[in-house]
């Protein structure tokens, strides 16, 4: 009853200031950036509406003096960024959480990214060209409507379900209405054509890898605060998103949703025979990894977003400072065990988990100060629209971009984890616990080479 | 100079890495922090007394004076200091001064990893060209070819 | 609720047991699993966090039941449920102490291999090395009129090697392999292509070129490993972390909790863990109808429960030291005085290990170490030839892993060269040195360290046995005891293989700084080479076998080939305790093969749909 008051006052709220905003949507904003440029912004920037159309960036930029804190800051300002840019609408003109849905929600811009099935596909064909739709499986063919997003991955890994499964890194997330959690891997343009044009989305094609696999970096704008103007190209950026089904104690306008077709792929004949199946759900936004390549920063910059009632910190729990609900928590079960993987057997057809399973999970590398600063000033400036409901959990950069001595450029944090996506592997054990550079730098081609930080390559048939 | 400071410049001087690898100016990691941390609770006066000298020391001559003309507890605790930079191990300069004799202890001599973190930034590996057995941050194949130069490891 | 008769109960979340009742999953049977250890972890931040704290890093370290108390003291096996032996008790003051030694050794000489009881056991720990056997390890009796024939030949086991090789993940090249007489269909390729070789494996490829020994000319051959060359089954290529052995950061090197996931994923497997199996009931038919177990929570805490479960099917995997002693203690009340499936008498029997010889040296050049896999080829030329008529067989291993093995660097080089001692024999001058000589002695001495290692066959022995110890651990299990000794063939094998490194050394340009072990050493023995007085060690290799060997007569053996029991049709006895040799190759892709043979001949007769 409460809940269904809040939200009716927010959309009543939302109205309100979209009303207000839309007078001031022209002031100071740049025009929206072509989908292959990038600029700069100043990391000292006030967190106003107008950097809402800030447009993505190409690098990061920092105040002096260079101490840790403040090159942290730039690279966490510059995640901010790319969220907004990368969440804004997809027709390219709308101001983020101004769309006409729910709370302002609108499909994003990367909602008509090729995703890794598209890409690397299971017969090892070339994909069809980027815009042009992706074929739908064939169970799923009935039930599609423009617009619809395909969702089937249930672990971060595609294959999860597969023959054999990593033990000790993944596992299913199973929320509190006992349905798996969907995930998806997506490419934006840049690293999509440097596949196809290197055939790297097959086995073949690897194997034909005779130098190194080197994504396309971001550019710098020229003089970039002489010319308003100067723009750069942006570089490979690839994202990582965990969906949420939309159920019973969940409300639209806490987060960004949309149309899916939940595809389980068939697992046959070897350990598990998971049925093919393909039904209509309506997914939320709880995760959302960023990984862009910077000229400067080989390694990637790596940001990472949750939505905000995920899970409470370690810290919380033994404090007793619970909210009501989490998406992934139950603050009234005792005896749960916490940040464990549901028994096998999993069968994403089968839900909700039997035997009453529900993931209990917490954080427990706490966010720090300055990024929960941080996300309250955007969340500000978001106030209103569903992508208020996000906080940045930070961003993963290399503090010895090229090293020499050791590949993963010694990165700062040393240890990072969103809990939708790296939910058994938190910790701060070195090379145990999750670490986004530190993990993808162990990625390579299905020949074994290094893959430049992605784990799309291996995934080639 | 800070305490810091002068810690640096002693642990430059002792092991022979450049400082600016002992404590780069941007540094997630900071085991510097740890060791100064640990030297520091295990030797009070004696650490101090290191402290000050290697404010009033030249770093050219500062490893001799420290090891060679300071007397015993200065020598066995720079060589503890040493050990921990290296390893990422904590040996009592008390254990090390019964053991740096002709006939020492058949029995190993103590000693104790102070964290995960310790042993995984220990310097003997660098010096070595190659990583911490079970933390290699390498690619695969990595092994079949000749590492980085000792400089790069070490040098400024 | 109570249990339902299962198709068939584990006794073991090893490589064995693992293996078998994945595939009894896939074929829809109904199984359960007890383990006497803890469960599979979720991640390895545990493991990891203990092995890089700790500072001995032998193999069992990583793992449970801890062995040291909060005062850094070994733990009394008596006061531990589901105790497991470890390297750390092989010195003269503790290899004999029952409140140390899990194991009670009766000599004369010290069994010198552990083993773990956790959930994927051994295979845990393991280094990754997938070597098939050659054909004449199967019938070394018939060729050579030594050791024993097998009631098997490569032929048959052919097929289930190259199973294995896919279960595991092998990563070989066939060319290299096909010597003494090993062989692949036509057009077979390994899972994945062989791990390329290291520098030092270079230097030592390029050292014997010109070197012959007993009239055989010495190669280097990449070894077959269960490691990733590149992604498969969604676990990562190898990132020559150099910690096979005691556990990989990134599970490119497979171990058994992958198939005991893969079983679990079925629906059709239960697993029980801290579950210790305490006997093994017969009927009077002579068919097994129950396994008795024990439970606990805590390491050290009291028994929580007991239980007993029916099935149609027993396998027993609890490696060749556990299992035996399992059988030896099911009494059933005085029915079965010697233990069950033992008519033979021969449970417990013919223990062996490969005595494991360690030379290692200097290298004239810089082969930098500490980089890679622990082990990435070997010397396999001496593994089969005439001259195992008199002397036993070995295979050489190459490390990569520097002098960490042999004396437990870089930390001993180390503190010898700042505080002026000489534990690594490299700072004879007793120097402390500090600042750039210190980084130039270092540099200079550790990356031209390399170590060989020989896996030596040792007999098959009775004498050589593990039996039921008085002493008993914290839930009141009889330990296991143990009588070990060496042959002469066997110390001959050791003798030639410590020449032969010697002299790959010498043909190398190395120093070698191999030493001699003290005369109080529990695994040496002495011998006069050449008119001199000296001394050989052996380490354990932590290969474990004989102990409930497969034949063709039960009078002289306890399992037939599919390691079915003569004496019980429904039990089987598996694992590397059921090889009658243990020829020169490491025991898991045999073993793997054999329990994948079993698994097959128990879905084709006993749970025949």
């Amino acid at each position: 009853m409460r809940h269904k008051y809040l939200e009716m006052l927010r959309r009543a709220t939302v109205a309100v200031s979209a009303a207000l905003l839309s007078c001031t949507i022209d002031h100071g904003a740049a025009a929206p950036l072509a989908p292959q440029n990038c600029n700069v912004t100043a990391p000292d920037t006030p967190v106003t509406p107008a950097l809402l159309t800030s447009g993505l960036p190409c690098k990061a930029q920092f105040v002096s003096p260079f101490t840790l804190e403040n090159l942290q800051h730039g690279f966490d300002f510059y995640s901010w960024l790319t969220f907004l840019a990368l969440n804004s609408p997809n027709d390219g003109k709308t101001v983020i959480g101004k769309g006409h849905s729910v709370a302002g929600d609108a499909p994003t811009i990367w909602e008509t990214w090729k995703d890794i099935d598209s890409v690397m596909r299971a017969d090892g064909s070339p994909p069809t060209s980027w815009g042009s739709p992706t074929p739908i499986p064939a169970v799923c063919k009935d039930l599609f409507e423009p617009g619809m997003a395909v969702v089937s991955m249930v672990g971060k890994t595609p294959n999860v379900l597969s023959a054999i499964s990593e033990p000790f890194k993944t596992g299913p997330l199973i929320d509190q209405n006992g349905n798996y959690t969907r995930f998806d891997i997506l490419m934006n343009k840049t690293m999509f054509d440097h596949i196809v044009a290197n055939q790297l989305y097959n086995k073949i094609g690897q194997k034909k890898v005779s130098g190194v696999v080197d994504f396309p970096a971001a550019t710098v704008p020229k003089k970039p605060f002489v010319s308003k103007t100067a723009l750069g190209t942006v570089g490979s950026i690839m994202i990582k998103l965990a969906w949420k089904v939309m159920g019973p104690g969940d409300s639209l306008a806490r987060f960004h949703t949309l149309a899916a077709l939940i595809y389980t792929k068939p697992v046959a004949g070897t350990s598990m025979s998971v049925k093919e199946t393909c039904h209509k759900a309506t997914l939320g936004l709880v995760g959302m990894h960023i990984a862009h390549k910077f000229d400067s920063d080989p390694e990637w910059i790596w940001s990472s977003f949750e939505q905000v009632d995920n899970v409470p910190s370690q810290a919380e729990v033994e404090a007793g400072h619970l909210n009501a609900h989490y998406n992934y928590f139950n603050p009234n079960c005792s005896g749960c065990k916490v940040n464990e993987p549901p028994p096998r057997p999993w069968d994403p057809n089968v839900q909700p988990f039997p035997r009453g399973f529900r993931s209990q999970i917490t954080r427990v590398i706490p966010l720090s100060d300055e990024s929960i600063g941080m996300s309250r000033s955007f969340q500000a400036i978001l106030r209103g629209t569903v992508w208020e409901n996000y906080m940045l959990v930070s961003t993963q950069w290399p503090t010895d971009a090229g090293s020499k001595t050791d590949p993963t450029g010694r990165p700062a944090p040393t240890f990072l984890a969103n809990t939708t996506a790296e939910t058994y592997i938190q910790g701060t054990v070195p090379q145990a616990s999750s670490n986004c550079i530190g993990c993808h730098n162990n990625a390579t081609t299905t020949t074994g080479k290094f893959s430049d930080f992605t784990y799309i390559l291996e995934n080639a048939h | 100079m800070s305490d810091m400071d002068n810690f640096v410049k002693l642990s430059a001087a002792l092991t022979g890495i450049d400082p600016t690898k002992l404590a780069p100016s941007v540094d997630p990691i900071n085991i510097k922090q740890e060791f100064f941390d640990k030297a520091r609770t295990e030797a009070g006066p004696t650490f101090s007394e290191a402290l000050t000298v290697a404010g009033n020391t030249p770093a050219n001559t500062l490893g001799d004076v420290l090891l060679n003309q300071s007397g015993e507890d200065l020598r066995f605790l720079c060589r503890s200091i040493m050990l921990l930079w290296f390893l990422g191990q904590w040996i009592t300069p008390g254990d090390l001064k019964r053991y740096a004799v002709p006939d020492p202890p058949a029995s190993p001599i103590p000693s104790l990893v102070i964290s995960s973190k310790a042993y995984t930034q220990g310097w003997i590996w660098k010096v070595a060209q190659a990583h911490p057995m079970g933390d290699s941050n390498w690619h695969f194949g990595y092994w079949n070819g000749p590492p980085p130069s000792l400089n790069d490891f070490i040098g400024a | 609720m109570s249990d339902p008769i299962f198709d068939a109960v584990i006794v073991g979340a090893g490589f064995s047991g693992a293996m078998i009742a994945k595939q009894l999953a896939l074929a829809g049977k109904h199984v359960l699993i007890l383990e006497a250890g803890v469960e599979i972890p979720v991640n390895v931040n545990e493991f990891m966090e203990r092995f890089y704290t700790s500072n001995t890093k032998v193999e069992e370290i990583p793992y449970t039941p801890p062995l040291f108390d909060a005062n850094g003291k070994l733990i009394d096996p008596t006061k531990l449920n589901a105790p497991r032996p470890t390297v750390l008790t092989l010195d003269p003051t503790n290899w004999k102490d029952p409140k140390q030694s899990y194991l009670i050794q009766n000599g004369p000489l010290a069994f010198a291999s552990s083993y773990e009881r956790i959930g994927g056991g051994t295979g845990r720990h393991w280094l990754g090395t997938s070597l098939r056997f050659v054909p004449n390890d199967f019938k070394t009796k018939t060729v050579y009129g030594q050791l024993a024939d097998w009631p098997l030949g490569y032929e048959d086991l052919e097929p289930w090697y190259r199973a294995a090789e896919a279960e595991i993940g092998v990563s070989a090249d066939v060319a290299a392999q096909a010597y003494h007489g090993i062989s692949f269909p036509v057009g077979y390729a390994y899972p994945m292509p062989l791990i390329p070789p290291s520098l030092v494996d270079a230097a030592v490829a390029a050292g014997i070129a010109e070197l012959g020994i007993d009239g055989v000319r010495l190669t280097v051959t990449g070894s077959p490993a269960g490691r990733n060359s590149q992604p498969y089954q969604n676990r990562k290529a190898c990132a020559g972390n150099t910690n096979c052995i005691p556990i990989c950061p990134i599970q490119a090197k497979y171990d058994p909790s992958v198939t005991i996931n893969d079983a679990l994923a079925t629906g059709n497997v239960e697993i029980r863990y801290r579950s210790v199996v305490s006997e093994v009931i017969v009927a009077a038919n002579g068919r097994i109808t129950s396994v008795n177990y024990l439970q606990y929570q805590d390491a050290l805490g009291p028994k929580t429960a007991a239980g007993s479960v029916q099935a149609t099917v027993f396998v027993l995997a609890a490696h060749a030291v556990e299992t035996p002693k399992l059988l030896l203690i099911s009494t059933n009340g005085g029915r079965t005085p010697n233990g069950v499936g033992n008519s033979s008498g021969k449970v417990g029997k013919n223990l062996m290990d490969h005595p494991l010889y360690l030379g290692w040296a200097l290298a004239a050049d810089p082969v930098f170490p500490y980089r890679g896999p622990l082990s990435t080829s070997g010397i396999e030329n001496l593994r089969d030839g005439d001259f195992r008529r008199q002397r036993a067989a070995f295979r050489i291993e190459i490390g990569n892993e520097g002098w960490n093995f042999p004396i437990g660097d870089p930390d001993t080089t180390t503190l010898d060269f700042i505080n002026g001692m000489n534990d690594s024999h490299l700072n004879p001058n007793r120097s402390a040195l500090f600042g750039t000589a210190l980084i130039d002695a270092y540099n200079s001495k550790l990356s031209h360290q390399f170590r060989l290692g020989v896996l030596v066959e040792q007999t098959p022995e009775e004498r050589n046995c593990v039996t039921v110890a008085k002493q008993v651990d914290n839930l009141g299990l009889p330990r296991p005891a143990i009588q070990y000794d060496l042959s002469q063939y066997t110390k001959d094998g050791l003798v030639a293989a410590k020449n032969a490194v010697s002299q790959i050394f010498a043909s190398m340009g190395a120093a070698e700084f191999t030493r001699e072990p003290d005369d109080n050493d529990p695994a040496m023995f002495p011998v006069t080479i050449d008119g001199k007085d000296t001394r050989i060690k052996y380490f354990g290799s932590g290969h474990i076998a004989g102990t409930h060997r497969m034949g063709t007569d039960k009078h002289q053996s306890v399992v037939d080939s599919a390691q079915r029991s003569w004496d019980h049709p429904n039990l089987f006895v598996t694992g590397s305790g059921s090889f009658p040799t243990i020829a020169t190759g490491n025991p898991t892709l045999t073993l793997v093969a054999l329990a994948l043979r079993t698994a097959d001949a128990i879905l084709r007769r006993d749970l025949r749909a």
